[in-house]
């Protein structure tokens, strides 16, 4: 048998397709229709990959090919649904999207923000143009609901925190949301957006989200993308961020609840003096498995980034990531420095790491390194020598193998959050010890 | 205290490295031990602490608890520490992501708990804390930083006397916790470990030059050569040793 690349997709999404078009509740101009069905059609061109596409080597997803997740109506949150979530805070705003779809009377937004939300359906010049070779970043442009656009106007400094709440409520048929959310920083404007994915139960989504940034010249954003869905559920991210002359980017991408991640993040430092600090921080158990890729292209001359990505992994637990820095010509004085870790935590779990360089120029700095390793025996000694016993040593020592990378975060009150997200990953691996 | 008897030890499948050490130390007593390098100064006092990487491979080692006498070998690593063992590492190891205080607080409440006390609390232990940073002449913006991560070579030997001052062990043995100290360092935390000694705890200082000796005059010295301990004498045997060298220790022996 002919071992295939892609699998075509089953007929249900062509319906899915079908009955938005038809239903057409924004009022979508003929345009933004029409653009559906292109993107529509080229996810059915590519098909679903199989791993026989490299960029698919660690990750399975054949089974979304015939699995039928299907959108469904937004009910069951309440305000008193978010305020138990760990990661929301007062003085954030807040917006809240059950099912893709935006609750006006959840969403908590301060009369003088200087944000400015609209619909992505009304602005259809913001669609991005170019696509990359990505099957379910075009599946999200047939599919999504309720995308937005966010607008930090020129030199507006953001106080507060803006929090975007992707929630699949609990329900136990398959569902699927394709969150699409873009957010733009005019020049020197400031800001601290968090995207959260959530699932309120326990029933199997498909979460397939698009996040476009752009920064114009001198933003500064800080961005932490925390993926928090359930043990049944499978998360596809796309992020694609561009940046200007001068302009910053912090990313902070956390995995803790899937299945099955796979997370494709892009920047592009388009701006002379442009810089990204990118870390990330997975943690999987049982059988779930995450896979995040990067790619930074240095476009332009003087332009630095530094990725730190690490991952924890137990049980049967697997992990990839493959990280990409390309130095374009003309790119000099570019500074790349790209470090993977992962600490395995069983004998079972298992992680792959795949750093990439491609520099088409002298002049720069760049340095990449990965490491997969169990806890250091040296350290877990010195730890039992001061009288903390063996188990509560692995915890410590595993703990501060991801508050390396969780410390880099500047907002303290989100930086607990994610740690109290990681206790319970780890509650639940030291209950089976 | 400390009864050690033909204690023999290697590294894990390797060649032999302690060849029969006795050793008694009592409550109330400083000890110095020193020896050439590579003598196995090291290895006894990780052998001590239940270092996973050594086996030992004959003699006993036997550690008062509560006045009863215990068999040291026969107890894991965190179980000596929670017993009153403390060791001063010679190479202190650097520990990312775990501030000092979050590791120095854990360690403080095993023992506790260990020894039937109630933990501490996060305010509390600050007070303990800055008055035993005093001790030894530590700033307290150490508190927050990593376990000695990028701390230098002197100041990691100071946050192990910290430790030890937190802690207060009752056998506390300081493998070269002179060396890496500057002139200044080394006098303020040999008066720290002077002014931790007390009739009932006993410190075994392992140094390889007496430059500790010269702040703190221990009761008894030996010399430790190719894994024995060769001579045993008073203060004035360090002094011996720094004046003729370790050969005249052989040729004597
Ligand atoms: N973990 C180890 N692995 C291999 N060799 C070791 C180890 N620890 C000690 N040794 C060897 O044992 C001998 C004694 O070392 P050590 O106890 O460190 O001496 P000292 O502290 O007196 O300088 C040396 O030859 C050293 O190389
Ligand atoms: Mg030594």
């Amino acid at each position: 048998m002919k071992r295939l690349r892609a699998i075509p997709p089953a007929r249900h999404y062509g319906e899915q397709l079908d009955a938005l078009l038809a239903q057409n509740s924004a009022g979508e101009t003929s345009a933004l229709q029409k653009q559906r069905q292109t993107a529509y059609d080229r996810f059915m061109a590519q098909g679903i990959p199989t791993r026989r596409v490299e960029a698919w080597k660690y990750t399975d997803v054949t089974r979304l090919a015939e699995e039928v997740f299907r959108p469904v109506d937004p009910a069951g949150i309440t305000p008193q649904t978010l305020a138990d979530l760990p990661y929301c805070h007062d003085g954030d705003e807040r917006l809240v999207f059950v099912e893709g779809i935006l609750q006006p009377d959840l969403t908590q937004r301060p009369d003088t923000s200087p944000l400015k939300l609209s619909s992505l359906s009304s602005a259809s010049e913001s669609a991005p143009q170019e696509v990359p070779d990505n099957p379910f970043v075009a599946l999200n442009g047939a599919l999504w609901r309720d995308g937005s656009m966010l607008d930090i106007p020129a030199n507006q400094k953001l106080d507060h925190r803006v929090h975007v709440l992707f929630l699949h409520a609990a329900h136990s048929d398959p569902s699927v949301i394709h969150p699409r959310l873009h957010v733009r920083l005019g020049a020197h404007a400031e800001a601290r957006v968090v995207v959260t994915y959530a699932a309120l139960g326990d029933g199997p989504c498909l979460n397939n989200a698009v996040l476009d940034v752009d920064l114009a010249e001198g933003a500064q954003l800080s961005l932490v993308q925390a993926q928090v869905l359930n043990e049944q559920s499978t998360h596809l991210g796309f992020t694609r961020i561009t940046q200007g002359r001068d302009s910053h980017v912090a990313s902070m991408d956390f995995h803790a609840g899937s299945a099955l991640a796979r997370h494709d993040l892009t920047v592009a430092l388009d701006g002379e003096g442009a810089s990204a600090t990118l870390n990330g921080l997975y943690a999987v158990r049982d059988r779930q498995h995450v896979d995040c890729h990067t790619g930074i292209e240095h476009r332009q001359p003087n332009c630095s980034s530094r990725q730190l990505y690490k991952g924890i992994l137990n049980d049967r637990a697997t992990a990839a990531f493959d990280g990409l820095v390309r130095v374009h010509p003309g790119a000099s004085g570019s500074d790349g420095e790209q470090v993977n870790r992962n600490l395995l935590l069983s004998n079972d779990c298992q992680a792959n790491a795949k750093p990439r360089l491609e520099i088409a120029n002298d002049d720069v700095r760049c340095t990449h390194g990965a490491t997969v390793g169990q806890l250091n025996d040296q350290e877990l000694f010195y730890l039992e020598s001061r009288g903390i016993d063996p188990a509560a040593a692995r915890d410590m020592l595993s703990r501060g193998f991801a508050e390396e990378v969780l410390y880099r975060m500047d907002d303290k009150a989100l930086h607990a959050d994610l740690h109290a997200i990681l206790d319970s990953f780890f509650e639940a691996s030291n209950e089976r010890d | 205290m400390l009864k050690i008897r033909d204690l023999k030890a290697r590294v894990v499948d390797g060649p032999e490295i302690l060849k029969g050490i006795d050793l008694d130390v009592k409550a109330g007593e400083i000890h110095a031990l020193m020896g050439p390098n590579g003598s196995g100064k090291s290895t006894l006092s990780r052998v001590l602490a239940g270092h996973p990487d050594y086996e030992v491979t004959g003699g006993t080692v036997e550690f008062e608890v509560d006045r009863e006498p215990q068999n040291l070998l026969a107890m894991e690593a965190h179980e000596r520490a929670c017993a009153g063992v403390f060791l001063a590492f010679q190479y202190p190891v650097e520990v990312a992501g775990v501030s000092n205080t979050v590791f120095l607080r854990a360690a403080f409440n095993a023992i506790c708990k260990a020894q039937g006390a109630a933990p501490i609390d996060a305010f509390d232990f600050r007070e303990l804390l800055a008055e035993k940073l005093e001790l030894i002449g530590m700033d307290a913006s150490y508190l927050e930083r990593p376990v000695n991560l990028d701390f230098s070579g002197g100041e990691k030997k100071r946050n192990e006397i910290l430790q030890m001052a937190v802690l207060a062990p009752r056998l506390a043995i300081l493998d070269e916790t002179d060396s890496g100290l500057d002139v200044d360092s080394l006098r303020i935390v040999s008066e720290g470990v002077k002014k931790l000694s007390t009739p009932d705890n006993a410190t075994l200082m392992i140094t390889h030059y007496q430059r500790m000796l010269q702040h703190i005059t221990p009761d008894i010295v030996h010399v430790l050569m190719d894994g024995r301990i060769v001579k045993t004498g008073d203060h004035t045997l360090a002094e011996a040793v720094e004046t003729r060298g370790y050969d005249w220790v052989r040729e004597a022996a």
